[in-house]
């Protein structure tokens, strides 16, 4: 909370809507264009603007035939009014995940798993040409096996001599097996925000090895394979079925909240729906970015969480999604 | 008209202006402002304009009637749906309409009608500005009524530090030191930076739409915002140390943050650490002047920008 005529001095200071406008749509030449970057960078309200402008920037033009808008451009501006609670976890993000490797010093080696998080090449640095997002879904060339032990050890404290890509390199490995370790969300019940929940990781760690989701039922669970694959078991793991899925993409965590039902969140922004055990819809999701957990309640209602701690929530079966 | 005005004679047939019945004269003027505002060479300056756009508004503000049968046809809804987009309840309806109205310009000063067309000067598409206007207003409201909801705290507790403890008494000083150790560290920042946080974490753009700011892919944006995490939390343990913090202490920092947060706001953060950060740096730039505070994830200098299109009268 913050005086509030504090603020509004700055309203002097602002962008005027044409500017605001123009830096949207490139009309601003280089300078101008990096003085408006850096005002917004600091200014709440032209923030807030350029915010709202970003979400109503997907009404179809009015020139080009569209019956509606799509999912996941449905927007919603309750988030502009509760800033303040739906930010704070954010600090809180920020400052959590670098101590995520280091309170799971003890992880057992994962040598099947670690495998199967080898897929991302070393982060390219950061001034690299930018990948098209369709690229970034299609097959990636493996790497060699990474242990996790090893990888949990290197990662306690960042070394001073280390080069940046090998810190890079470890940092996104590290978030691979954060992913992992979060496929606890596989127990009903379990909080899909354990991100910032340190204890919770090393609970997490020694039930990651099974890559099982169980559901209410014992006799009904599936396992996460490579490439996108899952096994369903209807009679309690005597017999096991593969059921496609139709994606490729590495399956990291999965939600069953009934014997039917299961949810399952992997790279890419992958989300998979059963409600019969055995066919799996692929969710469309708002963000291509790598998902870590998932805890759902029911068909229609699960909640997300991304590899860099971001929370989406759906109520009408993946139709859409917000952030609660 | 001269020869030198080739490039907006050029421009004016392009921009099909004729078919709203606007004189080369009004469609020069309004080249002219935009050119004058963007400080650019006039030719450089047309040729990134959206011309069909800039004389449909002049059509408009003309009050041309085929001008105005096109923008209610075309444009209207765009602003209807923005404001729905908004605001589902229909609460930004009745900023569209006002605006709608202030478009077609019901006030005159002296016998002139006004129209917010005026103020358009092509450097962005019609829809853009239409949608950058609703949602300045909009803005302003929801933070007009933010403020007074507000003002009882100002003679309330301190704002921004986090909830103390009770049965913890270094709690209330671990969650105040890591709280300034955050916010100085979010002030030093790249602009870029924060400003793929802000827009991130504090208003839910997705990394496209960032992207589409920074003219980044969604890749990039998201390796860059996960460097910048990075680096503020590296940051974050070196300001605790340098404040006498051991080991145990930043893990306590954390560990209390991360069981309770307090009142962490990313965006009173961004807000107060730019005031801080520009208050230390003009303390710096006295002390001396070619030194300057390091930024978390950068070695280079912060080079404070001067704000471009400093408020005037079409600040809407």
């Amino acid at each position: 909370m913050t005086n509030g005529r504090d603020r509004d001095r700055q309203h002097d200071d602002c962008l005027d809507a044409e500017t605001l406008a123009a830096w949207a749509d490139g009309g601003l030449d280089p300078a101008a264009a990096a003085m408006a970057e850096a005002h917004v960078s600091s200014c709440e309200r032209c923030q807030e603007i350029v915010g709202l402008m970003a979400h109503t920037a997907t009404v179809p033009d009015a020139r080009v035939a569209a019956p509606g808008l799509p999912w996941w451009r449905q927007f919603r501006a309750g988030w502009l009014i509760p800033l303040t609670a739906g930010v704070a976890a954010v600090g809180l993000w920020m400052i959590v995940p670098a101590e995520r490797p280091a309170s799971r010093p003890q992880a057992p080696p994962l040598q099947a798993d670690a495998a199967k998080s080898r897929d991302e090449a070393p982060a390219a640095p950061t001034a690299a040409p930018a990948e098209p997002v369709r690229e970034r879904q299609a097959p990636r060339p493996q790497q060699a096996p990474v242990v996790v032990d090893q990888l949990a050890k290197s990662l306690e404290k960042p070394d001073a001599s280390k080069n940046k890509e090998e810190k890079q390199l470890a940092d996104r490995q590290a978030a691979r097996v954060d992913a992992l370790a979060e496929t606890v969300t596989v127990v009903p019940q379990a909080p899909a925000a354990a991100v910032a929940a340190p204890q919770a990781l090393g609970r997490v760690n020694a039930k990651a090895a099974s890559r099982e989701i169980a559901s209410p039922n014992p006799r009904t669970r599936w396992r996460l394979l490579d490439g996108g694959n899952v096994d369903y078991t209807s009679d309690g793991g005597a017999n096991w079925e593969a059921v496609a899925t139709g994606v490729t993409d590495r399956l990291t965590a999965g939600s069953s909240p009934t014997a039917d039902v299961c949810w399952i969140v992997g790279d890419n922004g992958i989300v998979l729906l059963t409600t019969d055990g055995r066919r799996w819809q692929h969710l469309a999701f708002p963000e291509t970015m790598d998902l870590a957990a998932v805890q759902a309640t029911d068909s229609r209602s699960a909640l997300v969480t991304t590899a860099d701690g971001m929370l989406f929530q759906t109520r009408d079966g993946g139709l859409t999604w917000t952030r609660p | 008209m001269a020869k030198e005005d080739e490039p907006l004679r050029s421009a004016f047939q392009e921009s099909s202006a004729e078919r709203w019945q606007v004189p080369l004269a009004v469609f020069a003027n309004a080249v002219e402002t935009g050119a004058a505002k963007a400080q650019a060479g006039l030719q450089k300056h047309i040729a990134s304009l959206h011309l069909e756009d800039l004389a449909l508004a002049c059509g408009c503000a003309l009050g041309n009637e085929a001008a105005w049968d096109y923008f209610v046809l075309e444009y209207r809804p765009i602003l209807y749906r923005a404001a729905d987009a908004i605001d589902r309840t229909g609460g930004a309806r009745e900023l569209a309409d006002g605006l709608y109205a202030e478009l077609f310009g019901l006030k005159d000063r002296g016998g002139e009608r006004q129209s917010l067309f005026r103020y358009f000067h092509g450097r962005s598409s019609l829809a853009t500005w239409l949608r950058a206007i609703l949602s300045q207003r909009y803005v302003d409201r929801i933070r007009a009524n933010r403020r007074l909801e507000e003002l009882p705290d100002e003679e309330g507790v301190a704002p921004d530090r986090a909830r103390p403890h009770p049965s913890d008494p270094d709690a209330s000083r671990f969650a105040s030191a890591l709280h300034d150790a955050l916010r100085d560290t979010i002030a030093a920042l790249e602009p870029r930076d924060r400003l793929r946080l802000g827009c991130y974490y504090a208003q839910a753009m997705t990394l496209v739409q960032i992207g589409k700011l920074t003219r980044e892919s969604e890749a990039t944006v998201s390796r860059h915002l996960a460097r910048t995490r990075r680096a503020i939390r590296d940051d974050v343990e070196r300001r605790l140390r340098s404040h006498g913090f051991g080991d145990r202490e930043v893990q306590e920092c954390v560990a209390g943050a991360a069981s309770d947060a307090g009142d962490l706001d990313l965006t009173v953060l961004l807000d107060r650490g730019r005031k801080n950060f520009a208050d230390d740096r003009s303390r710096d730039r006295r002390r001396d002047p070619g030194g300057g505070s390091p930024k978390p994830g950068s070695d280079e200098a912060v080079s404070p920008l001067p704000v471009p299109g400093s408020r005037h009268e079409d600040q809407l």
